[in-house]
């Protein structure tokens, strides 16, 4: 039975018609215009549907879009703010962790998250981190060596604006 | 334009940021399945559920009765087979009278919306009769009675020998002798990005624009003129941002096919997305190979000759085919010395998915074989793995007994660089019991790639418009895939031009507006592109450096360009800048465009095969790995990996840099843990991510990379390929690493735990290698099982 | 692949899910974390009528401990919310490793423990070290509640003696022994997002005085159609010092007593091999963790 939702995506409340079954891949998808989160698998395996409810990692492959009302999810299309982007995806342009770029929206969100909980993580911990993002292009090296640059210019920043 | 000048080179040599990483970072880049046209519908294609059969009936009438279904359509449609190169081709948009591998396409609906469309599937009725599987290639080859394509004489799709010198007579007089049988694995390309497609035929114009991820728009546009009876040239390819390719997306999909014929029928917009199964079941992966080669050599350790049987299991369709298998011939020549040389290959229908084109294709097969076998012959002459290879390495001016030629190599800085920095010749043979060091070295062809119809017309044009309005615009059919060409050819315009490589629009990819390119494959592009971009740029800059000569009172050939500016070399204070130059140009002479071309010269000699292989250049690679094994489990660590790569000048070390990483971590997947199972009624066990495994982050090891000094002057700024070498020398490497570890040879791959453990005697072993087939259907084949395995 | 459709239903509270499962039994599934469930309709291995959403009763997530009696956690818990746990790494170390070993980030994210218990699949990483603790499991139903252990709850393959109108409320793992230590071992062929080929769990507890085993339990994971005790195995173990010797004879035991099948993952050979190989390091681990 169709409902109308209201769903949060990136700070703005988006009125959508949803059948239960609908995932939340798929609304992003084609009824948002959100292209930006892929679907390379559909199954959960590959991380390019990686995105942010309530500020934790979920694979919208496998969520319902109908169980995110009233949540807040954040999609690649919101880690920019006024035309600027994020440092974790200036890392990753500036490192040359982006080829073919359809692992990469997933990638992002995987590391924000990591990032996240963790400002200073170890080599180690940032591949445990996005262990779950599957890449065929890069042997994964510059994406792991952006995400430390990343991290690195966020604590920067952070530190610059404690110490004002 | 010699070494040395390129050292003052503004952006070639430069690892600059690729020009598409900001959309692609921030989600805005169009892969096909994020377009949306007015008026589009959705289609889906039904597979078999068996892998070999006749069709006896199929009903489309429940599924058309449902709402929101628009058509729907049997291999009755278009009964018109097709193949990248149009020679025996087998393969039709939906199959008709037969199927030969499970999941094949057997009819398609269009619907408004997904939902629809796989409700509709359900709808429809097939029924089929059941005809023998065959699995195994040397068992399609001796079944007369079972053809797997009826048209066919047997189930032997292509036959190819050739010959230089007698290789028996040598072998005797050889001081050593050394054989051995190989297999390389069933693996897939797993790029990330499904196959998709959205046709559009416009009924008011007649007009066919096709929408998909294809690296040869060029040829997709003829195979689809081909195929559904459409002139050409009321056909538009445009291929959207690639979300990965490897050599699987150079052939038009059935459901690029289905999406045209449905498109048609309807008179507006089809999309089909394949599911992850469905890419798996179009496959189009790696041929699995049963090789078998011999190599002779003398009391120092040349390379006398080499016998080479080689079996490619093709799988259900035609595809690459012949290509595939005259590549394998061509690539043994090289990058060792080998005077005489016989290969003989057979490409053998069997009813699975189709292997076709994988990353370095036939340099993986030849590897695992050539650099086996010379350890092998080094271990019998008292030499070491270096010492073997640097003994038969290929230099500069090589010519093979073939009709390829390397004008240039720097294969043993390769060798030499890998050597030191792994010190191989130090620890081989010398390590604990369990911890090995191996090494093996690659090439892969660049540039070339004939056209796969007879034809001299060049293999890539570049038209370069320059105006106030759009500024430099270089036309030019070349396709991204991820590799890196878009910022690669912004990189070598910008650099003849002396403008800012982020100020150059590229138009590529569309087969209406961009001039026909050979395509992305066999690593042709940067080469061959290289020299068309260079060319048109140049030709422009003669044209601008005359209205600018004029302008500021010198000499043509006093001028040089950069950085936006045009200057004199001799008086630098008379300068003008480049958009100044252009508005001059305009008003003062007309129009300003610049166009090149460029075809590989054209080899010479007279042989069956003879026009796969040869290229004007050649990228070279050596690898060494140093591993352990845990004795216990059979596993494998990797300690150490080195590289040292000859690409010439690199355009962009970062992209190369990321390319070869790239090739080793698929090669590392094909080494330990790639492979397509089936089971015994050919049906895939493992269709997926997370049962066909490819390396996670946590999958890979430290690299060491080297790109060694090197200039090709053959080549447009000194480039050359290394998008597929670095792939070809992981898989022995590793293997030749596993020797040194704990004595055993391992000739076939993946190398799984078990495979060790068997190996040492630790557990039985399971007799007759088990070829990628379970023995039994198991429970895995069950829907439900595998892919709920957790949380 | 689109799912078939459903109806979905959001309950607020315990009562009023037991309330649906009642109303709707065989008919309706349970979401948790949707990474089992979203698969197996999509694969129509399942078609539900009536999904009925967990997650919004707040009672089923959480972790809270009772010194000397126990830890309960909610069936709805995230698996990431275990490995995180601090006092789960404290006193139950084998979950923390179970639940770090499971999937990917995001799947630990999702993912509950109810979920991976309920699905019973033979692959599951939290049952075996489950089993090893004592836990039970709490289950709630319009007939009332009940608990049993985990170890009867799991009946077979992806089977488990839930009935179709109940709900897995929460686990209960009982007070550690004392001098004890529990750890788990899996293999697989990659270093993430893997499917177990073997998994050992081992929950042993030493005499203080002479060093001898006080009490064992060994389970083993993907090696039988429900997570197995190696009951020889810790026959042998139990009354006797640990020694080298008697690790390999309890390790080789748990090779034999197993029952693997040959799939496409691995051969019922290797995992029997490796079987004796992991419980050999996890005993060894375990009794260096009792320090």
């Amino acid at each position: 039975m169709k409902q109308l939702i209201e769903l949060n995506v990136n700070g703005i409340a988006y009125d959508v018609i949803v059948s239960p079954e609908d995932l939340l891949v798929d609304v992003l998808r084609q009824k948002l215009g959100l292209t930006g989160t892929k679907k390379g698998c559909g199954q959960g395996d590959c991380g390019t549907c990686t995105v942010l409810i309530d500020g934790r990692r979920a694979l919208s492959c496998l969520t319902l879009a109908i169980a995110c009302r009233g949540k807040k999810i954040l999609t690649i299309e919101g880690m920019e703010a006024d035309g600027r982007l994020h440092p974790i995806q200036q890392a990753f342009i500036d490192k040359g962790a982006i080829q073919c770029g359809f692992c990469t929206p997933g990638m992002v969100m995987a590391a924000k998250a990591l990032l996240d909980e963790n400002p200073d993580p170890t080599v180690e911990q940032i591949k445990r981190g996005l262990s779950g993002n599957l890449c065929r292009c890069t042997g994964y090296v510059k994406i792991v060596d952006a995400v430390q640059e990343a991290a690195r210019q966020m604590r920067a920043a952070q530190s610059q604006e404690v110490s004002r | 334009m010699t070494a040395s000048e390129s050292n003052t080179f503004r952006w070639v040599g430069k690892s600059v940021p690729r020009v598409d990483a900001a959309d692609k970072v921030r989600g805005r880049a169009l892969y096909t399945d994020d377009i949306v046209l007015p008026g589009m519908v959705y289609a889906k294609i039904k597979p078999s559920t068996i892998a070999h059969g006749r069709i006896r009936r199929i009903d489309l009438g429940r599924a058309l009765q449902l709402p929101g279904v628009l058509a729907a359509i049997t291999g009755e449609e278009c009964p018109v087979p097709f193949s990248v190169n149009n020679y025996k081709p087998t393969e039709m948009p939906l199959a008709k009278d037969k199927v030969v591998y499970y999941g094949e396409g057997v009819a398609a609906v269009a619907a408004v919306d997904e939902k629809t469309a796989e409700r509709a599937l359900e709808l429809i009725e097939v029924e089929y009769e059941e005809l023998p599987v065959l699995l195994d290639p040397r068992e399609a080859m001796a079944r007369d009675d079972v053809r797997i394509h009826d048209w066919a004489e047997s189930n032997i799709n292509y036959e190819g020998k050739q010959q230089f010198g007698d290789p028996e007579d040598e072998l005797r007089k050889s001081h050593v002798v050394v054989e051995n049988s190989f297999f390389s694995s069933y693996t897939h390309c797993g790029f990330l990005e499904p196959q998709s497609t959205i046709a559009d035929y416009n009924p008011g114009t007649g007009r066919l624009t096709v929408y998909t991820c294809n690296q040869l728009p060029h040829y997709l546009q003829q195979t689809i003129a081909r195929t559904i009876g459409m002139p050409m040239e009321k056909i538009r390819v445009i291929v959207p941002t690639v979300g990965g390719a490897f050599g699987g997306k150079t052939e038009a999909t059935p459901a690029c096919m289905v999406a045209c014929l449905l498109s048609r029928k309807l008179g507006r917009p089809v999309k089909i997305t394949y599911t992850r199964q469905e890419v798996f079941f179009q496959n189009k992966g790696r041929h699995p190979c049963l090789m078998r080669m011999k190599m002779g050599f003398d009391a120092q350790g040349h390379i006398t000759a080499v016998d080479f049987d080689c079996l490619l299991d093709g799988g259900a369709h035609s595809s690459w085919g012949f290509v595939v298998l005259w590549f394998i011939a061509a690539l043994t020549h090289l990058p060792y010395k080998i005077p005489v040389v016989r290969y003989r290959g057979k490409r053998v229908f069997t009813n699975k998915p189709t292997a076709g084109a994988q990353r370095c294709l036939g340099g993986v097969q030849v590897r695992i074989c050539v650099e086996g076998l010379l350890d092998m012959g080094a271990e019998k002459l008292g030499l070491n793995p270096y010492e073997i290879r640097m003994i038969n390495a290929c230099e500069t001016g090589y010519k093979t007994p073939t009709v390829i030629e390397v004008r240039h190599s720097e294969f043993k800085k390769c060798l030499e660089s890998v050597a030191r920095r792994s010190g191989i010749v130090d620890k081989y043979g010398k390590l604990p019991f369990g911890r090995g060091i191996g090494m093996a070295g690659g090439h892969y062809s660049t540039g070339g790639a004939f056209l796969l119809y007879p034809s001299y017309r060049p293999h890539s044009t570049a038209n370069i418009r320059v105006d106030t309005e759009a500024g430099v615009t270089v036309y030019i059919g070349a396709t991204g895939i991820g590799q890196g060409a878009h910022t690669v050819m912004c990189q070598m315009a910008a650099e003849v031009l002396g403008i800012d490589y982020r100020d150059v629009h590229l138009v590529c990819q569309d087969t209406m507006l961009a001039p026909m390119d050979n395509g992305t494959f066999d690593s042709r592009l940067t080469y061959g592109a290289g020299h068309a971009i260079k060319r048109a740029a140049l030709d422009v800059r003669a044209k601008l450096f005359e209205v600018a000569a004029a302008v500021l009172g010198v000499r043509r050939d006093h001028l040089d360009c950069r950085d936006g500016e045009i200057f004199s070399m001799y008086e630098p204070k008379r300068r003008i800048p480049f958009q100044k130059a252009v508005a001059q140009y305009l008003s003062s002479v007309g129009p300003l465009f610049g166009t090149g071309e460029y075809t590989p010269p054209q080899p010479k000699g007279d042989y069956e095969g003879k026009l796969i292989g040869p290229t004007p250049a050649f990228g070279f690679t050596a690898q060494a790995v140093e591993l352990e094994v845990d004795l216990e489990t059979g596993k494998i660590k990797i300690l150490g990996y080195w590289e040292a790569g000859d690409c010439g000048k690199p355009i962009n070390p970062m992209a190369v840099e990321g390319q070869v990483e790239g090739a080793i971590s698929m090669g590392l997947g094909a080494a330990l843990y790639e492979e397509m199972v089936m089971d015994t009624e050919g049906r895939m066990l493992n269709p997926n991510f997370h049962d066909y495994k490819m390396p996670t982050t946590m999958d890979m090891p430290d690299l060491s990379l080297e790109i060694v000094d090197s200039y090709d002057p053959t080549s447009a700024f000194g480039n050359k390929e290394v998008g597929e070498g670095p792939v070809g020398p992981v898989i022995p490497a590793i293997l030749n690493a596993l020797y040194d570890a704990i004595g055993v040879r391992f000739t076939e791959v993946p190398v799984k735990p078990e495979k060790i453990l068997q190996a040492l005697g630790k557990i039985e072993s399971a007799g007759q290698p088990r070829l990628y087939v379970a023995q039994a259907p198991s429970e895995c084949a069950r829907p439900g099982c595998a892919p709920g395995e957790r949380g | 692949m689109t799912l078939p459709p459903f109806e979905y239903l959001a309950p607020a509270s315990v009562e009023e899910l037991v309330g649906l499962l009642a109303r709707h039994g065989t008919k309706a599934r349970i979401l948790a974390g949707g990474t089992d469930l979203i698969n197996l309709m999509a694969d129509r291995a399942v078609r539900p009528e009536y999904v009925i959403d967990l997650n919004g009763v707040p009672q089923l997530a959480g972790i809270s401990y009772e010194p000397g009696k126990g830890l309960t956690i909610g069936a709805a818990t995230k698996i990431e919310a275990i490995e995180k746990s601090p006092l789960i790494r404290e006193k139950y170390f084998s979950l923390h490793q179970a639940a770090a070993q499971i999937g990917s980030p995001q799947v630990r994210a999702m993912a509950s423990i109810g979920g991976n218990s309920c699905n019973a699949s033979p692959c599951a990483d939290m049952p075996p070290p489950l089993v090893t603790l004592g836990a039970l499991v709490r289950l709630v139903g319009p007939r009332g509640r009940r608990e049993m252990l985990l170890e009867d709850f799991i009946l077979g393959n992806r089977r488990t003696a839930l009935e179709a109108d109940e709900l897995l409320q929460s686990l209960f793992v009982p007070e550690p022994w004392p001098r004890s230590a529990c750890r788990y071992a899996t293999i697989g062929l990659r270093e993430a997002q893997e499917i177990d080929i073997a998994s050992v769990a081992v929950n042993l507890a030493l005499k203080p005085e002479t060093g001898e085993v006080a009490a064992v339990r060994i389970a083993m994971g993907a090696v039988a159609p429900v997570p197995m005790r190696a009951r020889k195995a810790e026959e042998i173990l139990l009354g006797r010092r640990p020694t080298e010797e008697v690790l390999q004879e309890a390790a080789g035991s748990c090779g034999a007593e197993c029952s693997p099948i040959d799939d496409l993952r691995a051969s019922a050979a290797y995992r029997r091999h490796v079987v004796r190989v992991l419980a050999a390091r996890v005993l060894r681990e375990t009794l260096s963790a009792i320090g």
